[in-house]
């Protein structure tokens, strides 16, 4: 064999594994993480569906808040590493990275959630009363809402998403009759550890938050 | 079920048709036709500003024809004075067709025969969101863009014919009656109330709601050319159907999550309704 061909049919094998290799493999494999960070949001439920609202403003019967239970050690270099394709090359790069989710599956499992409120709901619902059946949060699933202990039991299921983060929407049933409001968020989780979250002070007004 | 043992009996009626003639000891006649009508239709509309009535929303309350349809019709006579007729129609907007089998029997010296037969008929409800969208102005109505939904209003019927030969002119006037009902459905309404955080959903069962119709019919037809047996001729059909629909059905509401339903039976009120329908086509009897 000639030298030109062998060293064409070398370089022919090289690029034959980089192309072999470097296809996208989504995997089903779980990653695991860590509950260790809580984090509030107020949220504007006045309209059709419910958004992220950095006001304090809410209105008395559309009192409602996103919790996000994650980890916060979750950083580029993990996702970096995972769209890594094996044999250390890069995967395909046509006009975006490998765009793979991952599938995740946390540590610990959330035991239970309870709620109280810091300020008078109403006469019949002073301060620190657990307001937990209170709230009902948005299905993953349905269109309705479902209670706060249906949806803690749905929770520790393993979810498909591009990072670790649980976001849990709560919505208040009942109107608060007070010109403001305030929660705290308690999370029991299996580990023994509890985590918790205070929301802002909550201004109740009448018109347009 | 129904489908299926439709489909069956026309098959049944095509194959001896076009085999059975062989055995010239059980079929008198064939005819086959194929024709191009119009159908009108009239609906009573009842304004109702408490529950939802599903009649309101029929398709067929437009004002002015329902539009052109295509029909085939086999008609198969057994020396034993019985006959079968299947006719088939289809609506050009539609991708289902009306279905409407027949069977007959002529007792021996008697001008007039009996018959008994099933018919399917589609159409469409449709808008029928806007009656909560028009009704609860404090509650944003989800789902509602396009609502429309296919059913079949179906039936069996018992007539009587009276076929009138004179060479080659024939008409047959046919008086038919029976119970109808529009087939079951379920259809959902999502509702969220404006400045609060409640959420409700409307389950809607249909209920079966029997009417009875009144349905006569004429058909006349010329024997244009004949060759041998064969008789090549132009016909003429019409038809008026008329009856007072009303659609009953369970109402299951779900306020925040999906427990505990408020379930209430809705009975709604009569409506009367008319069809009308003629047209004109071609037909070969053998």
């Amino acid at each position: 064999m000639q030298r030109s061909t062998r060293i064409l049919l070398i370089l022919l094998s090289i690029f034959v594994i980089r192309l072999a290799f470097s296809c996208c493999r989504c995997t089903s494999e779980l990653v695991f993480f860590e509950y260790n960070e809580i984090s509030i949001e107020n949220l504007d439920n006045s309209i059709w569906r419910s958004i992220n609202h950095d006001g304090d403003k809410m209105l008395g019967e559309a009192v409602a808040f996103e919790i996000v239970l994650e980890d916060s050690t979750w950083g580029e270099d993990r996702i970096a590493s995972h769209h890594m394709a094996p044999l250390g090359l890069p995967s395909a790069m046509a006009f975006q990275p490998c765009d793979c989710p991952f599938t995740f599956k946390p540590r610990q499992e959330v035991m239970k959630i309870s709620i109280i409120t810091l300020e008078d709901i109403s006469p019949e619902i002073p301060a620190d009363t657990d307001v937990t059946e209170n709230f009902v949060c948005q299905s993953k699933s349905d269109y309705l809402y479902e209670s706060v202990e249906t949806f803690v039991e749905k929770l520790n299921a393993t979810f498909i998403s591009f990072q670790p983060f649980n976001p849990i929407r709560l919505f208040l049933k009942d109107k608060v009759e007070n010109d403001q409001a305030r929660f705290v968020v308690f999370v029991y989780l299996s580990d023994g550890r509890v985590i918790s979250v205070v929301s802002d002070l909550i201004q109740i007004i009448e018109g347009k938050p | 079920m129904r489908k299926i043992l439709l489909l069956t009996m026309a098959v049944v009626l095509i194959v001896t048709a076009t085999y059975g003639q062989k055995q010239k000891r059980w079929i008198q006649d064939v005819k086959y036709s194929t024709w191009l009508g119009i159908r009108d239709f009239h609906l009573q509309e009842i304004p109702s500003d408490q529950n939802l009535d599903f009649i309101n929303y029929l398709y067929a309350n437009q004002k002015g024809p329902e539009g052109d349809y295509l029909g085939f019709a086999w008609l198969i006579k057994f020396n034993n004075h019985w006959e079968a007729d299947v006719k088939y129609t289809l609506n050009f907007g539609y991708n289902r067709g009306a279905h409407d089998i027949k069977i007959r029997y002529f007792p021996e010296n008697k001008k007039l025969g009996y018959s008994l037969g099933l018919f399917s008929f589609p159409t469409l409800i449709r808008g029928f969101a806007n009656f909560n969208i028009e009704k609860d102005l404090d509650f944003h109505t989800g789902n509602w863009n396009g609502r429309e939904t296919r059913i079949h209003d179906h039936g069996f019927t018992v007539g009587v014919a009276l076929p009138l030969h004179y060479k080659f002119l024939h008409c047959i006037l046919r008086m038919n009656g029976g119970y109808s009902s529009i087939g079951r459905f379920e259809e959902t309404i999502k509702q969220k109330e404006l400045d609060s955080n409640l959420k409700r959903i409307f389950v809607y069962e249909t209920l079966p709601s029997y009417n009875i119709f009144f349905y006569p019919e004429i058909e006349a037809y010329i024997d244009l050319i004949r060759i041998n047996k064969a008789r090549l001729g132009i016909q003429v059909q019409a038809s008026w159907y008329a009856t007072h629909k009303f659609l009953n059905y369970q109402r299951s509401t779900y306020e925040w999550t999906m427990d505990s339903p408020i379930i209430d039976r809705i009975e709604s009120p009569m409506h009367a309704f008319e069809k009308n329908e003629v047209n004109v086509g071609l037909y070969l009897r053998w």
